[in-house]
């Protein structure tokens, strides 16, 4: 599957012959002569103080992680698409629309009455209704650093997300394995959480305590209750060629293995883990089976699983990899299962072995942060490599690669495509649709 | 917070007013300007005729203010000096300050210091600058462990700031140099966010587990972090800004000298626990023969007496981080003899290890270690441990 999956890719990527960079083109909208209406935050906000991870419980629910405060709360989000939100709304398809935001850090800064270097975006998650982009921000200016959900539409009207004060609730346990409360005192606690999760109504929390260093998963049912697990988590890293017990989970995924759901984590350094769903409970001390090594010096940031088509235009699952310090990766969900049902990596890799499970790099970097946009769309936070400036876009689905990032041979006027190319114009045609530039179809 | 209550001349305090703009004044519109304030610009297209003069806004008078009022308007919006998309708040009927009408505009973040704004009606324009913060330039007071000589297995070093500080921007302000030229700075852990104290006074720098441990491959491709023997300095360079933006005016390096690595658990048995009683009250000192984690004595260390009731104290670290001398809040109504010194099991040394294991351990190790260790303390005396109670700092164990 692998292969003809790769034979796709080398089709796609034949498109772009003679690339060069062009240059960004950021369309700045007139001013207006009537000043707009303020946005309104349409009720009493919750001040959040650092929200690193977002996830959706459904389609009414936005679960928002906040690191200070050591919670995770439970955000009303309206599944009716506004009318003034683009296309998404119009087709009533989440996704349907890709992005072509270039100037999202303006934009953000403009909203939240800042500089643009003033915010950082720590998290991406895509309504699975409306198609709207939902941003974990935070924002620095003054005395304090806050967090802010921004709400971004593929129009660019941004908004803030209202947080009502009584949003329901749960307090992660700070130090993992303490449960009692050390000397009945704690201090505050200092959390950081790098990844949510939604599965089958229970939601897993990935993150490390600062203080203690450890590694911790939480879970807890949804709606979200009181009731908190805490297990602690243990890996063999194969390049490290040891157990490790701390670094914390940075992103992870679930896949189905012979009826059994297994949690599928990577780490710093890329080691990607398995742990069967059903060992995580509260107190217990977990290790995984490590069942490929991703890659040495990175640290991946997205996982994602979902079914796109191979090049026989069949359905093919695959869990895609977004890194940090390398391209982003693709492989088949299967050589995941064979992995896991296999012995799991148990000695020491060299950093030049490939243990990547077959996986093919894609030509996505200067990426912050991905997130599933419906059934043909990757949500994309990027940075331009030249400008700096934050821009949030969408790849499609087994193409990763945008056609307007390049200036090819393709697009030099009178250029004519030969009977032979007609597939590759059509397919260009699409894609120029697809991002926004339906100008420069080729008739 | 109300709205004025008084009219024209007697304005509650906190409040103050802008001066009178117009769009074509707008850029001199500002109050309380200062050399630094960012300059207003004015999109030439949109600006009304200088007959449309806005009255006199009346701005929330705090150091990041969280209002503004526009008298004379229906409806208002606020703008960053010189965006497009106006600032994310609300708006309310407001008390004016003369006849007619007003409008409070409440952004939802304070107005940022520093910063000019632009109020923005059917009829006029005016701009406002918020003051920047009166603030200290912040400094660097410490860099934990403070220890001159540390173990080449360190698995974590906090930097402690006069002010609360901002995240730093893109150019790395914390460098690790080996003595000689090479920068390590790539073995600190990197998280999504900054490990910040709440305060925004401590950041805890931990250095990659990969680069500490004892796995073979890791060590020869990559390389550990530190060699014993060899010297280092971290530097905190200057110009990171504080909240405020005040920038770091002065650098800050710390020396030290990597020392063999320290695989042993921590084993209170082995501290050097000593009482006193004087004039100045009743004293304790622990010395832990090693250098421990600053936040651990802070966290984990505990005075209880007779009963099992926590006595409030303060633990005060000294002699590079290898001793701490803890003070009652209150002089103790009895002396030590009935106390006992509380340790958490995950009370770490430098190296990070705890009680239970050390940092580097197999599978499981410590899993079932208690979580609490106690010692009971003697009144005026060094309290009894299974060793002789040697202050000065042990040969590393491995």
């Amino acid at each position: 599957m692998l292969r003809e999956q790769k034979v796709l890719l080398i089709a796609v990527s034949g498109l772009a012959l003679a690339c060069g960079k062009r240059s960004a083109e950021t369309e700045a909208p007139a001013p207006s002569a009537e000043p707009a209406a303020p946005v309104e935050a349409e009720a009493a906000s919750l001040p959040f103080g650092s929200v690193t991870a977002l996830a959706f419980a459904d389609a009414e629910t936005l679960l928002v992680a906040d690191s200070h405060r050591g919670r995770v709360y439970a955000i009303p989000a309206a599944s009716e698409a506004r009318t003034d939100t683009g296309e998404a709304g119009e087709t009533g398809e989440a996704g349907a629309a890709g992005f072509g935001l270039r100037d999202l850090d303006t934009r953000i800064a403009e909203l939240l009455g800042t500089g643009p270097r003033q915010v950082r975006v720590r998290d991406l998650a895509v309504h699975p209704v409306t198609g709207e982009a939902y941003l974990a921000v935070a924002r620095s200016g003054g005395e304090e650093v806050s967090s802010a959900v921004v709400i971004a539409p593929a129009s660019g009207e941004l908004r803030l997300l209202a947080a009502p004060e009584d949003a329901p609730s749960v307090a992660l346990p700070g130090a993992a394995g303490e449960g009692f409360a050390f000397y009945g005192y704690f201090p505050s606690q200092s959390l950081t959480f790098t990844d949510l999760l939604v599965h089958d109504g229970k939601l897993y929390v990935a993150g490390l305590s600062h203080a203690e260093f450890d590694s911790t998963l939480w879970s807890t049912t949804l709606p979200l209750g009181e009731a908190v697990a805490t297990t602690t988590v243990e890996i063999f890293h194969g390049i490290h060629d040891q157990q490790e017990t701390r670094a914390p989970i940075r992103t992870m995924a679930v896949v189905e293995v012979d009826g059994a759901d297994h949690l599928v984590a990577a780490y710093t350094c890329t080691p990607l883990v398995a742990f069967p769903l059903a060992s995580i409970a509260d107190g217990a001390h977990i290790t995984g089976k490590t069942i490929g090594e991703m890659g040495y010096g990175n640290t991946p940031s997205d996982m994602l699983v979902y079914t796109t088509q191979d090049a026989q235009q069949q359905p093919l699952e695959v869990l895609f990899l977004q890194n940090a310090d390398r391209s982003a990766q693709v492989l088949p969900v299967e050589a995941v299962r064979e992995a896991v049902r296999g012995e799991g990596i148990t000695e020491g890799v060299a950093l030049t072995e490939d243990a990547t499970l077959g996986a093919s790099s894609m030509p996505m970097t200067n990426v912050l942060e991905v997130a599933d946009q419906g059934p043909r769309h990757l949500a994309v936070l990027r940075r331009d490599a030249q400008e700096g400036d934050l821009e949030l876009i969408s790849y499609l689905k087994g193409v990763y690669f945008r056609l307007s990032d390049f200036q090819s041979e393709y697009e030099i006027p009178g250029y004519a495509y030969a009977e032979a190319q007609q597939p590759i114009r059509q397919f260009q045609n699409m894609m120029k649709v697809d991002e926004g530039y339906p100008d420069h179809v080729s008739e | 917070m109300r709205p004025p209550a008084a009219r024209g001349a007697a304005l509650p305090a906190g409040v103050f007013l802008a001066l009178l703009g117009s769009c074509a004044a707008a850029d001199s519109a500002a109050t309380q300007p200062s050399a630094t304030q960012p300059s207003a610009t004015q999109p030439s297209a949109t600006q009304p005729s200088a007959a449309d003069r806005c009255e006199p806004l009346v701005i929330d008078g705090r150091p990041s203010p969280r209002w503004v009022d526009v008298p004379g308007a229906h409806s208002a919006a606020v703008f960053v000096a010189g965006a497009e998309r106006p600032v994310a708040g609300s708006l309310a009927p407001a008390r004016p300050l003369g006849a007619g009408v007003a409008r409070r505009f409440r952004p939802a973040f304070a107005f940022a210091p520093g910063l000019t704004y632009e109020v923005r009606t059917a009829r006029c324009r005016a701009s406002f600058a918020v003051p920047r913060l009166e603030a200290a330039a912040p400094r660097v007071m410490a860099v934990y462990p403070r220890s001159p000589s540390i173990p080449e297995n360190v698995l974590r070093f906090y930097v402690t700031f006069s002010e609360p500080m901002a995240d730093a921007a893109s150019s790395v302000p914390i460098r690790l140099l080996r003595e000689g030229g090479e920068d390590l700075s790539g073995v600190f852990f990197r998280p999504d966010e900054a490990l910040w104290s709440a305060d925004r006074r401590r950041l805890t720098l931990l250095v990659d587990p990969g680069r500490v441990k004892t796995g073979l491959r890791a060590h020869r491709t990559l390389g550990r972090a530190f060699v014993a023997g060899e010297r280092y300095r971290l530097e905190v360079r200057a110009g990171w800004p504080s909240l405020a933006g005040k920038p770091l005016e002065t650098p800050f390096v710390h020396r030290f000298v990597a020392t063999p690595e320290d695989r042993a658990k921590v084993d209170p048995a082995r501290w050097c626990v000593r009482t006193t009683e004087g004039a100045a009250g009743a004293r304790l000192t622990v010395g832990f023969g090693e250098p421990v984690d600053h936040a651990s004595v802070q966290r984990l260390l505990r005075v209880a007496n007779a009963d099992d009731v926590l006595v409030p104290g303060s633990w005060t670290l000294g002699a590079g981080d290898a001793q701490a001398r803890w003070t009652p809040a209150e002089p103790l109504g009895a002396a030590f003899g009935s106390h006992r010194l509380l340790v958490g099991a995950r009370f770490e040394d430098v190296a990070g290890n705890d009680l239970r294991a050390a940092f580097d351990h197999g599978v499981g190790a410590g899993r079932h270690a208690p979580e609490l260790v106690t010692r009971s303390l003697r009144a005026a005396g060094v309290a009894g441990g299974a060793e002789p109670c040697d202050e000065s700092l042990h040969e590393p164990r491995r």
